[in-house]
């Protein structure tokens, strides 16, 4: 009874640095880190602007698809066939391209009823039926890869003018050219979907900050969801809604991803669902749900892309990559989870 | 460690390795049979001889399939179908439905 009175009476520590902003805080800190370090030790390549946008360019579709899966992963949830869905995307276009002589809008168009498909469906089993996520988006994703190989068995280069012309437009970027080996100036360029991956981008951070109440269902909904239920949250619209927009998301980054590429495989997008809520995670979104922001993925994603790229420099053409890569990120994940723990500690 | 063993088991079958062909897909097919098995996915229930009947079900139906002359990558798109049917009969309130519709 006593212990009890304490506690209410205990003052409120001033909300200073939060779990999710020291998180993020962190994230940016180490992405200048790497950034300024690799500036230092390798140079060169480095040093130039335009080899920050190539990394943008390379992976505009994992932004897109991070953003999507943050949101599903806030509330409680998880999509692993956001890498499948780029894939049938990529196919599904190239074979309407080529084979049926499509147009590039008609492409778009398939590219998000793709993805809305799935959204839908995966949105509908977790929501409404209460099936786990992970086994409901583990089949979609099995789905999505078995079906590009019914839609079409062997890789191959979209050969439609329209679309190489959409592929190949540069945006210049001002300002940042610089002067290559024969005296000619060069701009610096940015490809279509990387405009489209900070377009969105932008649109969920300030349309999450300026929507409050739209904000909050889906961190409750995360954070507890009985609580939220009693507070009269629609836990179930809520979920779907998350899957759905995951979904549609995954659709645009599948496109984006197509764009980047030119050209319909099996193989593409291997191991983007993983990159994506790796993205997620070092961004300081928690599996558990009801933590994270978009902001913190958009950093996570520089910093995962940027480590990558600095080991791919470092170890040219060896498969050592792969080890640095995961030793890193085993040591630093924990590493953050524990100055997470230690913040709640003090709160 | 029942990973180590199979693994072993595949390798020993074959005399050789291709990582990315040996084990394809292995993961879809042991949910499946663990699915098939009566197991509640979100925990809690268990019986490892349903299990085993479910593995012996999955590989009667990955030997069915290439019968049929179903491609090996395609096979995927066959049992995440078979998967989602599953799950749906199985949740909790599609079976509420069906008793009471008896």
């Amino acid at each position: 009874m006593q212990r009890g009175l304490l506690n209410m009476k205990s003052p409120k520590k001033s909300k200073g640095i939060t779990n999710s902003n020291l998180l993020l805080i962190i994230t940016i800190v180490v992405f200048f880190a790497m950034y300024i370090g690799a500036m230092i030790f390798q140079g060169k390549g480095f040093l130039k602007p335009q080899t920050f946008l190539n990394i943008l360019n390379a992976n505009a579709a994992l932004i897109i698809t991070s953003c999507g899966m943050s949101i599903v992963m806030i509330t409680g949830g998880i999509d692993i066939s956001v890498g499948g869905m780029a894939t049938l995307v990529s196919m599904c276009c190239a074979v309407y391209l080529d084979f049926h002589d499509g147009n590039v809008f008609g492409a778009v168009l398939i590219a998000l009823g793709i993805g809305l498909a799935f959204g839908l469906v995966q949105g509908f089993l977790v929501a409404y039926l209460g099936i786990q996520p992970f086994i409901v988006s583990l089949a979609g994703m099995f789905f999505a890869r078995g079906m590009t190989t019914i839609v079409n068995t062997n890789p191959f280069n979209v050969a439609n003018e329209a679309f190489v012309a959409l592929k190949n437009t540069r945006v210049v970027v001002p300002g940042l050219g610089v002067v290559n080996k024969i005296g000619k100036y060069v701009d610096a360029y940015v490809e279509i979907g990387v405009v489209v991956a900070l377009f969105t981008g932008c649109y969920f951070v300030l349309c999450s900050s300026l929507d409050k109440t739209g904000k909050k269902n889906f961190y409750a909904v995360g954070g507890n969801q009985q609580s939220a239920l009693m507070l009269g949250i629609n836990v179930k619209r809520t979920k779907f809604l998350a899957h759905l927009l995951c979904g549609l998301l995954a659709g645009i980054g599948g496109f984006v991803y197509f764009m980047h590429v030119g050209s319909g495989s099996a193989s593409h997008a291997s191991g983007m669902e993983m990159n994506a809520i790796a993205s997620s995670i070092i961004g300081g979104t928690m599996l558990t749900g009801g933590v994270g922001n978009i902001i913190g993925t958009l950093f996570g994603c520089f910093r995962l892309v940027r480590f990558r790229g600095i080991l791919c420099v470092r170890w040219i053409g060896s498969g050592l990559v792969d080890r640095d890569y995961s030793c890193g990120y085993a040591v630093s994940v924990p590493c953050d989870s524990e100055c997470d723990y230690e913040s709640k500690e003090e709160n | 460690m029942c990973v180590a063993v199979a693994g072993l088991i595949k390798v020993s079958r074959l005399s050789s390795i291709n990582y990315s062909v040996i084990a394809k897909d292995i993961e879809m097919d042991a949910i499946l049979a663990v699915a098939l098995g009566g197991n509640a996915l979100s925990g809690g229930k268990f019986n490892m001889t349903a299990s085993i009947l479910g593995a012996y079900v999955i590989q009667f139906l990955t030997t069915t399939l290439y019968k049929f002359n179903v491609q090996s990558d395609a096979l995927s798109a066959y049992k995440a179908v078979v998967v989602i049917a599953l799950v749906v009969f199985s949740a909790p309130i599609v079976r509420e439905k069906d008793v009471r519709s008896w």
